[in-house]
Formats: structure tokens, sequence, C-alpha cells
């Protein structure tokens, strides 16, 4: 599939098709600012304001962590780890993931953080580094998203 | 100073895929023809293309 945007003039459904995103979450980004070139239907975007706009939603949504803190995806903010504690789980030799409790939803946290960090971390949390503890996962989650595209993905076609 | 008119935007958005689909002219080709007819109306600061005087 081309994902190529032409830098032009764009309809909804194009733009649903080619960024793989359902067509109302296209609409939706009208009332967050996304400009039409004028009010007649079919409704077309200029090229530019779409790319200036993801861009622009992309930088807004962006939040810094500041040392010690994990970004809690549900509450959408970054927060101290429950009890001053994370763990340390290696994803490689050299890196790999802080996982700590949110103290407000109780949810995991995660945050990617390199191996010769760990120590300069421990002046501020108390990280643990458990041991044992990979399982074998049997089964594929399966994505949520009833638009994601890729139909040789589908049950049905398998 | 306008940044495009949409009336133009539309009659563009047409002639591309009559470009596109009836004489199979390539993305690459369409682009070169958008950026001529952009220059074009940066040059008539995006008047309409109403008021063009063959």
């Amino acid at each position: 599939m081309r994902r190529r945007l032409n830098p032009q003039r764009v309809k909804v459904d194009e733009i649903s098709e080619r960024l793989r995103v359902h067509p109302n979450t296209v609409r939706s980004w009208f009332g967050r600012g996304l400009p039409k070139i004028d009010d007649e239907r079919p409704t077309i975007v200029y090229g530019q304001d779409l790319f200036d706009f993801l861009d622009d939603l992309r930088r807004r949504s962006k939040q810094a962590c500041p040392p010690g803190y994990l970004y809690c995806v549900k509450c959408r903010v970054p927060r101290w780890p429950a009890g001053d504690m994370v763990d340390y789980v290696p994803l490689s030799p050299k890196s790999g993931n802080l996982r700590g409790i949110c103290p407000v939803c109780d949810r995991m946290m995660y945050r990617r953080i390199s191996l010769t960090k760990v120590d300069q971390l421990r002046a501020l949390l108390d990280v643990a580094i458990p041991e044992g503890e990979r399982r074998i996962n049997e089964s594929r989650q399966p994505s949520v998203n009833c638009e994601s595209g890729d139909g040789d993905q589908t049950h049905g076609q398998a | 100073m306008a940044r495009h008119n949409a009336r133009n935007e539309r009659i563009k958005r047409r002639y591309f895929t009559y470009l596109r689909e009836a004489l199979g002219f390539s993305e690459a080709t369409l682009d070169g023809i958008a950026k001529a007819l952009h220059r074009f109306e940066t040059f008539t600061a995006f008047r309409d293309f109403k008021t063009f005087d063959a």
C-alpha cells in the first residue's frame, strides 16, 4: 500500500485510508483545529495544513518525565512510583524497562532505561532486579482496533 | 497574503483526478504539474481561475 501522502488537497476518506485511522478520527480532528479549505462537501484539507496539524498534535501530547518519574498511560501524566519502588526488567544486556505502580490508579507504569543509569537512580528510588521473571506467553494479543487494515492478519483468512 | 484559493483547489483536485485516472499520469508528474500551477497562482495572487481572461 502506498503510504505517501500527496501534499496537495485530500478528502477525509483518503486521509483515513493512507494514515490507517478511522474516518471518524479524521473528522474529530476538525474539532481540534485541523482547518478545512472551505465549508463545502466533500470536505477537503490542504495537505500542508494536515502535516502541520499532526506535528502540532504530536508535540502537544509529549510530556517530559523528570528523573525518577514514570509515565502513567492511564492517567496520562508522569507519576512518582508508589512506595518509591521500581523493578528493573532487562530487555537486552545494556538496557531494560523500569516497572513501577501508579500511586493513583494502581496500574503498571514502564520506562525504558540504560543499565548504566540504574545506579544513579538508586539515589532516588528503591530499584529491585527480579530474577526468573520471564515466562512463556502463549497467545498473541489480538488488536482491539477493528479498522486496522491488514486483512491478512485476521482470523477468518488465516 | 492568501495562501490558497478554495475554489481553485477544488478545480485542481478534479483536474488531477482526470490526469491520474483517465490519462494515467504518475504521482510524480502530478506533483510537477501541481508545482507549476502553484507558481502560476502565486503570480496571480491566488485569484479565482474564473477571472482568467484568455
